[in-house]
Formats: structure tokens, sequence, C-alpha cells
């Protein structure tokens, strides 16, 4: 039986991956369902037991955020531009209302932005946790990691639930400042937390980031050299793992930050392990942020009134999350709409750095480099 | 180095559990936790700011037949929610100009009938079933709610 040329089925389009293809090398994709990989998959191209090349296909989750935000008013925008990272909703919905601050000429009371400080810190030891729970634990196969962390993420949670009513997705920052002031009772049990939890971090060094079998793993691993991440363009945690001092919060102070003082955890080597221990330093540094600032909290008002109309204009605000620098541009029409509503954030800027990786590594050491990333698919796609 | 690992392992076999045996044992909720909307009749007025502000559109104004009088809501329409796409936000509590909403601990909304999910306002309007030790009529440890915000001016024509 001959076949019909007409019908023969078109050559794939060409990506990284299937440009060259050798002799030799097999290729095989990575997720999207491997739970592993998350809502992202990764074509690569093995030889034996090295991967020659990765490229990441990102989009499975894609929701159309930024369009939506065109047709909802500027607060009901809230709960669904902080959906794209639950873990790290707060710094999300911070970002998106700084630019409407700017445009209303509303400066936040000095209570209102140390409070908005407060649940914004217990939020990146909250990311953090959760990453050395799946990212970091489950990837390398420690389950007593994945259990502490999601164990002491949970004791957060209820304070963070005290503090804003919901658990993670909490729409706490309006336009004009937070929506609760401080309940009664919670520096005390932030306190008593805080004294916890700087017992517990001597304990997940000893059990998993120092451990011996996690240091073998991840040593000179996936090693990105300073130059090449600033050439990338990568930022937050994986950009200070290759030793580069770069944090929004001392660069432009915003929230109470200014007043507060603490350390930009970096680490020279560049490898996996190295951003490991990067996310470790900046939850120590969390907990000298929240102590600082439960101690220092002014009193006063907490929130100024604030039209649900913004003037014409444009504005970008910038917040360092526990994935790096997310910023959002607001454009805005003098409506209680806004015209529209750009996200640049730290998951897709850091997922650029994975094909540079993965070369000439093993097989194995896949999960470990994508974990060192803290790649969030949802908030990479929008 | 591993010992040191094995030994913080076994430390904690000794430890108690962070789990909970869920519909038996319940965690204990703050007050201002927000969970299923309960509404004040009495003081609602129908303006509808609540479903203006809905993110996900789930609030609808609809008229209400029973024989009570509402002198503030001379057309009886009072909010209908539908739980189906409620994402528990609160800003229709918060923005509500009269306080004739309000937060209230019951989460367990699941229902076996599709059409259950759609709350009338005599069904939101019933007291909260989990109350425990929760204080309802939470506004702010001040009495104070955080949210304050000004009206839209309409365009003169």
């Amino acid at each position: 039986m001959t076949t019909n040329p007409s019908q023969a089925r078109p050559p794939a389009p060409p990506t990284a991956v299937t440009k060259t293809p050798e002799p030799s090398t097999l290729d095989v994709s990575v997720g999207p369902q491997h739970p592993g990989s998350g809502h992202c998959r990764i074509l690569i191209r093995v030889d034996g037991d090295y991967i020659v090349s990765a490229d990441p296909d990102i989009g499975y989750v894609h929701r159309g955020c930024e369009k939506i935000a065109e047709y909802r008013n500027y607060v009901s925008n809230i709960p669904h531009l902080e959906r794209p990272n639950i873990a790290d909703a707060i710094h999300l919905n911070w970002a998106y209302v700084l630019p409407i601050e700017e445009l209303q000429g509303i400066d936040v009371p000095p209570r209102g932005r140390y409070i908005a400080t407060i649940a914004a810190e217990m939020n990146r030891i909250m990311s953090h946790l959760y990453w050395m729970a799946i990212m970091a634990g489950v990837f390398s196969g420690h389950t007593t990691a994945f259990m502490w962390g999601f164990g002491d993420r949970d004791l957060f949670i209820e304070l963070a639930e005290m503090l804003t009513g919901a658990r993670l997705t909490y729409s706490f920052l309006p336009p004009g400042g937070p929506r609760r002031d401080l309940p009664y009772g919670f520096e005390h049990r932030l306190t008593k937390l805080l004294d916890y939890f700087e017992k517990r971090l001597p304990e997940y060094d000893r059990i998993f980031f120092s451990n011996p079998l996690l240091v073998a793993r991840t040593k000179d691993v996936g090693i990105l050299k300073r130059e090449e991440a600033m050439k990338l363009g990568v930022v937050g945690p994986v950009l200070r793992g290759s030793g580069v001092k770069n944090d929004v919060r001392k660069m432009e102070p915003y929230g109470a930050f200014a007043d507060l003082d603490f350390e930009i955890p970096t680490f020279e080597e560049g490898d996996s392990y190295s951003r490991f221990r990067v996310r470790f330093e900046e939850m120590k540094q969390s907990v000298s942020i929240l102590r600082q600032a439960l101690q220092n909290i002014p009193k006063g008002p907490i929130a100024r009134k604030a039209p649900l109309a913004v003037p014409e204009g444009e504005a970008t605000g910038r917040v360092e999350s526990s994935r790096g620098e997310i910023a959002y541009m607001v454009m805005s029409d003098n409506s209680d709409k806004p015209y529209r509503v750009k996200i640049m954030n730290g998951s897709f800027r850091n997922l650029i750095a994975l094909p540079f990786l993965l070369r000439n590594v093993h097989v194995a050491d896949m999960p470990i480099i994508y974990g060192s990333l803290d790649y969030w698919p949802v908030e990479a796609d929008r | 180095m591993v010992l040191g690992a094995m030994y913080e392992g076994i430390k904690h076999i000794f430890k108690h559990t962070f789990t909970m045996k869920y519909p038996y044992q319940k965690a204990l909720l703050p007050k201002g936790f927000r969970g299923r909307h309960l509404l004040y009749m009495d003081k609602c007025t129908g303006c509808g700011i609540c479903a203006w502000i809905c993110p996900e559109r789930c609030i609808s104004m609809v008229p209400v037949t029973d024989n009570k009088e509402y002198p503030q809501n001379s057309e009886k329409r009072f909010p209908q929610y539908w739980y189906a796409r409620c994402c528990f936000c609160h800003f229709c509590t918060d923005y509500c100009p009269t306080g004739a909403l309000d937060y209230t601990p019951d989460y367990e909304l699941a229902e076996y009938d599709r059409e259950l999910l759609l709350w009338s306002p005599e069904r939101l309007s019933r007291p909260a079933t989990n109350i425990g030790e929760y204080q309802s009529s939470f506004h702010g440890p001040n009495g104070s709610r955080g949210v304050t915000y000004e009206l839209v001016k309409k365009k003169p024509k």
C-alpha cells in the first residue's frame, strides 16, 4: 500500500531540542504530568546518562490574568492577581497595590506599612518552608524535610489566618493600607512562634542542609557563575546564590524596610548548594526582621481613605518576593478599571537559567537543579 | 555529620505529631475567620456595592417575597450568593457601607446538589452553626474596619 504524499504529516516545527539530531542521543519528555516537573514540560536530550540539552516548554497553566484585570475594578483585581502564586500571595498583592497608591498619591500610615511588612516576612518564611518541603525535600528524596517543612509552615499559616482571616489567599492589602489591625494577642503568639522557630533552624541545618547525603548531591551541581547569572538576568535567591548582592528591599526600600536592619545573604559558589543555603539564611534574616518590626511598630491609624478610581497615569511597583523581584506595571485611564496590567515575576526570569544549567549533567541531577531554582509554573505562565 | 542527622531524627521519634484527625478533631478558628457570609436583613439597603465589588461575580441582587416590611429597603432587594464561585475574599463584607454583611466560621459548605450552592438572602441570614468560641461581628480590635473608601463620582454629562 502506497501512502499519498499529500496526506503525509508535515514535519514538526524545530525547537532547541529537535534542531540538531545526532546519533546515539534520545529525546525524553519530562512532564507535564510528572509530579516532579509541575505544570511544565522539559524536553531533554540524553546521551547515555548525561543530559546534552534541555528545552523547558511552559504555558500549560496560562490563565490570562493580565487580560482579566482589564475587566475588573481595582479592588476586585486583588484576589485573582494574587492567585498566580498562592504560596507567596502577600508579595503579589503588594506589588499590585504599590503603583495604584503611587498614582492616587496615598501615603500609607507607618503602622499600616509595618503590618504589611510583618505579613510579608511571615509569607517569605512560609514560602521558603514550602520550597524546603517540596522542591528540596521531595526532589532529593528526603521525607523528613518534607514533613517538618509542612508541619512548621502550618504554624505560620495559623498566625496568618489570625491576622488576615484566610490561610493562603489573603487579599490583605487593598489600596490605602491593610484591611485589619493586629488582633489581640498576635504579638505574643508571634514572639512565641519565633522563639520556637529559631530553635528549629539548627535542627533543619543538622538533619537537612548540612546532611552529607544532601551536600554530596548538591555541591558543584548546576553551577551558575556570577557573570553568567548577571547576563541571563536571573533574580532573587538564584542571583544571590551566584554572589550578587541584589535585593529590592535594600535598593528601593518599600514598606517599613528602610527602618529595619537586616543583611542580604550571598554565596559565591553559584552551585545548587549555595542556592539552598541562601534560602536557609534568608529564613534567619526574616526572623530577625519580624522581631524588629514587632518591637518598633508605631501606634496610629493603619489605612488612609482611598478613592475607588485611579487618575490617569502609569506606575510600576517593585517588591522582593521569595522567588525574586516582582514588578507590576499599572496603566490607568481615570476610571475604576485598569487600562493595562503587566506582570513581571521571578519564576519566569529564573527559568531562563534552566537550559544553561542542564548541560552535561547526570539525569539524576535534574530534579535537584530544577528544585534549586524554586520555579513556580503558575506564576511564570500568569 | 551523618550521626548528627541521625541523632536529630531519632530525637523526634518521641515528639508529638503535627496532624489532626479532622472530622473528629477540628482546629480552633480565630476571630474574623473568613467563612461563609451572614446577612443582616434589617440593615441591608440593597445598594448593590457588594455585587459591584465581587471579583468572581457570584453575588446577584434578588427581590425577596416575604410578608415582612423593610423600611430601609423598600424594593426588598437583597444579595444572593452563588458559593460555587465565591473565593471568600470578603471584600463585600468590608466594603458594605451599612455593615449588613459579616463573617462566620462556617466553612463546610459542600452540597450533594449543585443548585443547593445558591444561597438565598433568607438562608444567608441564618445564624452560624460552627460557632464554638468564635465571636461574631468582628470589625477589628478597635471596633473599626481597616478598609475605608470613597465612592466614584459620576462624570457630568
